[in-house]
């Protein structure tokens, strides 16, 4: 059964059909009843409604409360209040179980000449009330809900397939993704036969989880600096002080225009940031020079970048998270002399995985 | 005051005689308390609101909420 909110109006047309009373004394009836019930309040305090309830008045002392939308202590003011005590037959109406009962009461009563109304109420069919709008607002509102996550999830896959061709060689290794559903090992090495696509079908499971990741995240605020447009570096280092909603892949998307650049700030970093999965507001980080373009990085800027995703795939040895070697096809994406130097640091499985996956 | 000196009242102010004023009044509550027997709460402007509410016992019950202006017309009352 709906829940629906009926006014007097509503009423007193149910009424009118029903008893052909004319609504203009129905109207003036209950205005001049529900003034009496006020009058009688505020000269007596009290007054009861045979069969349905009684009204008083109460005084409510002065008390303490709290604003509920603000949570700041005030002091309600003693004030008057109304109450409304229902009888027993308007509490049998509301309790169906009860109803045999009462009907029986009022049969046996109903001999009496007094009660004609009583009589009408058995016998007449119940009001047909037509309530147009209170059913139909929580549809509304519920259409509106469904089509917020429909229209998040339009956005992401229009961002996902704006940033699908210029990553797509990119084998993409981000710490964070065993919270999704990451390709198992034997899975990846199957599906991968060629190094083009080995990077392709990395970047396609798990680019759009990291998407949804960043999304989900409120958006940063501004940065207050305007970027600095030199003649020889695409970007010149400064600080940055991390706001509520700053990502490593945020940052590396807003100032050198590609998200995966971002094991370049990681880098940049690597003293201040343990887990590059969390950062903290307030502190400030370095951004590095990035110093050719998004689109031809020099030597300097792809061993950085190497670096940083060597440092990943350090801290994912070190933290045992699955499918370390992600980061290494990064990190020899960019500069494949890293894994030679290095080589020391790498478990020979990750190595095995490494050598199975670029073959 | 009680049912007996509403319905004189009543008939007083509208012209109305009491009989009239006792099938009108018993007319008017019980379709109030009908739409409560179905769920609904009523509704009445400038005196306020019924409401059927789940009392612990498993029973329904009526609450009712006193209006805005039903509350400042009784501001002025002071308990004896």
């Amino acid at each position: 059964m709906s829940k629906q909110h009926i006014y007097e109006g509503s009423i007193r047309n149910a009424i009118a059909q029903q008893s052909g009373d004319s609504k203009t004394l129905l109207r003036q009836f209950s205005a001049e009843l529900f003034q009496t019930i006020e009058q009688a309040l505020l000269t007596e305090g009290h007054i009861r409604l045979n069969k349905f309830g009684s009204f008083s008045l109460k005084w409510s002392k002065q008390r303490r409360g709290r604003n509920p939308q603000t949570g700041e202590t005030i002091i309600i003011a003693a004030h008057p209040r109304v109450i409304f005590t229902p009888a027993k037959a308007l509490k049998d109406k509301l309790n169906p179980q009860d109803i045999a009962q009462t009907d029986i009461l009022q049969q046996e009563q109903a001999p009496n000449a007094k009660d004609q109304p009583k009589q009408l109420q058995l016998s007449r069919e119940p009001y047909l009330i037509k309530n147009n709008h209170s059913q139909q607002k929580p549809d509304e509102k519920k259409s509106i809900r469904l089509i917020k996550p429909i229209a998040a999830c339009l956005l992401i896959a229009l961002f996902v397939i704006y940033f699908y061709p210029q990553q797509a060689q990119l084998p993409e290794t981000n710490i964070s993704a065993e919270i999704y559903s990451a390709p198992s090992p034997e899975k990846t090495r199957e599906a991968l036969p060629s190094n083009n696509e080995i990077s392709f079908t990395k970047t396609s499971t798990l680019e759009p989880s990291i998407e949804e990741q960043q999304e989900a995240i409120p958006v940063a605020t501004e940065i207050k600096q305007s970027p600095d447009k030199p003649t020889s570096a695409f970007f010149t280092e400064r600080p940055h002080q991390l706001t509520d909603g700053d990502s490593l892949w945020r940052l590396s998307n807003k100032n050198y225009t590609n998200p995966f650049y971002w094991p370049h700030i990681y880098q940049a970093n690597r003293l201040n940031i343990r887990n590059p999965n969390r950062l903290f507001t307030g502190r400030t980080i370095t951004l590095p020079t990035l110093h050719g373009s998004p689109d031809s990085l020099t030597q300097k800027d792809k061993r950085h970048i190497a670096e940083g995703y060597f440092l990943i795939y350090l801290y994912q040895k070190k933290h045992n998270k699955p499918f370390p070697y992600y980061a290494l096809l990064g990190a020899s994406k960019y500069d494949p002399s890293i894994i030679e130097d290095r080589i020391y640091e790498i478990d020979e499985k990750d190595w095995q995985n490494l050598q199975l996956a670029s073959n | 005051m009680n049912t007996g000196e509403l319905i004189k009242q009543l008939a007083k102010n509208l012209n109305i005689t009491q009989k009239q004023a006792r099938r009108l009044l018993d007319q008017e509550l019980d379709a109030i308390a009908e739409q409560l027997s179905l769920d609904h709460s009523v509704i009445i402007r400038g005196f306020g609101s019924f409401s059927v509410k789940q009392t612990r016992s498993q029973n329904r019950s009526s609450a009712f909420k006193a209006s805005k202006k039903l509350k400042d017309q009784v501001k002025s009352w002071r308990p004896e």
